[in-house]
């Protein structure tokens, strides 16, 4: 019987030790800015598209600079794949992606690498700024960065995946 | 020349910024996937011979299928028989096969095909494959977006059939054209966008040129139009068409269009 209880204790305590981990290891919103466009109704063809995604509690537009502040769903998986799609769905594409991570209860690796729901995020350039409670990332996979850019910067550094995203630091 | 000089003067004075959603042409943009369009053409056009006026009306469906593909289709309603009468239709599928974005600026390219039907009388020497001939077109266009200035061109070869069931393509006509346009717009308010809600209104230009072949008779059309958009999903076009000079007989090529367009977002 003790033997019962030491076991569902351990397992107790696994358990609430991987829900402190998963509320913490948020991602908590991203600023997104998209390419291709100057229109309202463009602009608006986008703000639906985003609308659709499950893990997006809302969007906020900035129609002059086709910029979208996005909220993400308390502890929500965060496929950022997703928004992509979404934004090449509605018929443009991603010039900039940035997003805010709660710095606390994140393990880097040796490699500069996190691991949050399946996604490995690998920081190419920076760190996980631990001074403050959050840090912000930009994602520069092909396609989430215009291609100018891609090509000036990160062609060759980059070796492409599906559930990996390389990221820069954005310092304050 | 004093054509060409002519474009190229209006072309500069156009200033280099606006937007591309055409009254005649197509971009090769396409609209966003799952979102349906929806649109009234109105045109009333006046007659070459005597004082007559033809009307079209034509409601069209749009369709974004994938982030590539769109299609549309077309009923085409015409009284130019006197009394108002359903003449024929149309298929249009539009791909994006190439796709340059940067912010506020893109380069696209796409093909397109037209198939079209209608069983009104062959009465002019233009192929019009937009309520007049039965027939298909295959084509390329390309458009440039600066800002808010738009630059739109394209090449398509037409084939006019039979207009079945009674009326055959008339043996001494041309049933093949070539088809090219260049269109320029400039969105011109709002000067900076706050929301959603404000009027956009777009100036445009477009040139609509065909030759036939093999026997070379040509025209070439000017059509200034304004279109405004309304909570930025309807959309009002007023257009006027104005032949430039013509080698062909063509029954009424001046005249007025309006076109009302509603989109819903992400029906499928």
């Amino acid at each position: 019987m003790s033997k019962i209880k030491k076991y569902m204790k351990t397992v107790l305590v696994a358990l609430l030790y991987f829900v402190f981990t998963i509320s913490h290891a948020q991602i908590i919103k991203a600023n997104l800015q998209a390419s291709g466009l100057t229109c309202s109704m463009c602009n608006l063809s986008i703000k639906k598209s985003l609308e659709k995604i499950s893990f997006i509690e809302s969007v906020v537009p900035d129609v002059e600079t086709a910029t979208y502040e996005l909220k993400f769903k308390k502890n929500a998986v965060i496929n950022f794949n997703e928004i992509k799609k979404a934004v090449t769905n509605a018929g443009f594409s991603v010039a900039k992606l940035v997003f805010s991570i709660d710095t606390q209860n994140i393990k880097i690796n040796s490699d500069k690498k996190f691991e949050i729901n399946g996604f490995v995020y690998a920081i190419i350039d920076g760190k996980m700024d631990s001074k403050n409670a959050t840090t912000e990332f930009q994602i520069v996979d092909k396609g989430f960065v215009s291609d100018k850019v891609f090509k000036k910067k990160y062609r060759g550094k980059i070796i492409a995946s599906e559930n990996v995203h390389h990221l820069i630091q954005i310092k304050g | 020349m004093k054509l060409l000089a002519f474009i190229t003067l209006f072309s500069s004075c156009f200033c280099l910024k606006a937007q591309e959603l055409f009254v005649f042409t197509e971009p090769a943009s396409n609209m966003a996937k799952g979102n349906l369009g929806i649109r009234m053409m109105g045109s009333t056009l006046k007659e070459t011979i005597g004082n007559g006026f033809n009307t079209h009306i034509m409601p069209e469906l749009m369709y974004g299928i994938s982030k590539n593909l769109m299609v549309h289709s077309t009923a085409f309603l015409s009284n130019r028989n006197n009394s108002f009468v359903s003449e024929g239709g149309s298929f249009y599928a539009k791909y994006k096969f190439f796709n340059r974005d940067e912010v506020k600026q893109h380069f696209r390219m796409s093909t397109f095909v037209r198939y079209s039907f209608n069983n009104a009388d062959i009465h002019q020497d233009e192929i019009n494959l937009i309520g007049h001939n039965s027939g298909y077109e295959v084509g390329v266009n390309a458009t440039q977006l600066l800002h808010k200035f738009a630059l739109s061109g394209g090449l398509s070869f037409m084939k006019a059939l039979n207009n079945e069931p009674r009326y055959k393509f008339p043996i001494n006509q041309s049933s093949n054209a070539l088809y090219y346009t260049m269109s320029f717009g400039k969105l011109m308010l709002p000067k900076k966008y706050n929301n959603y809600k404000q009027t956009n209104v777009n100036l445009m230009c477009e040139f609509l040129g065909q030759s036939l072949m093999p026997n070379g008779k040509s025209y070439l059309d000017i059509a200034p139009s304004v279109q405004f958009i309304l909570l930025s999903k309807i959309r009002l076009d007023l257009a006027y068409r104005y032949q430039l000079f013509s080698s062909m007989q063509r029954t009424a090529p001046n005249g007025f269009f309006i076109r009302l367009e509603y989109n819903f977002f992400n029906v499928y």
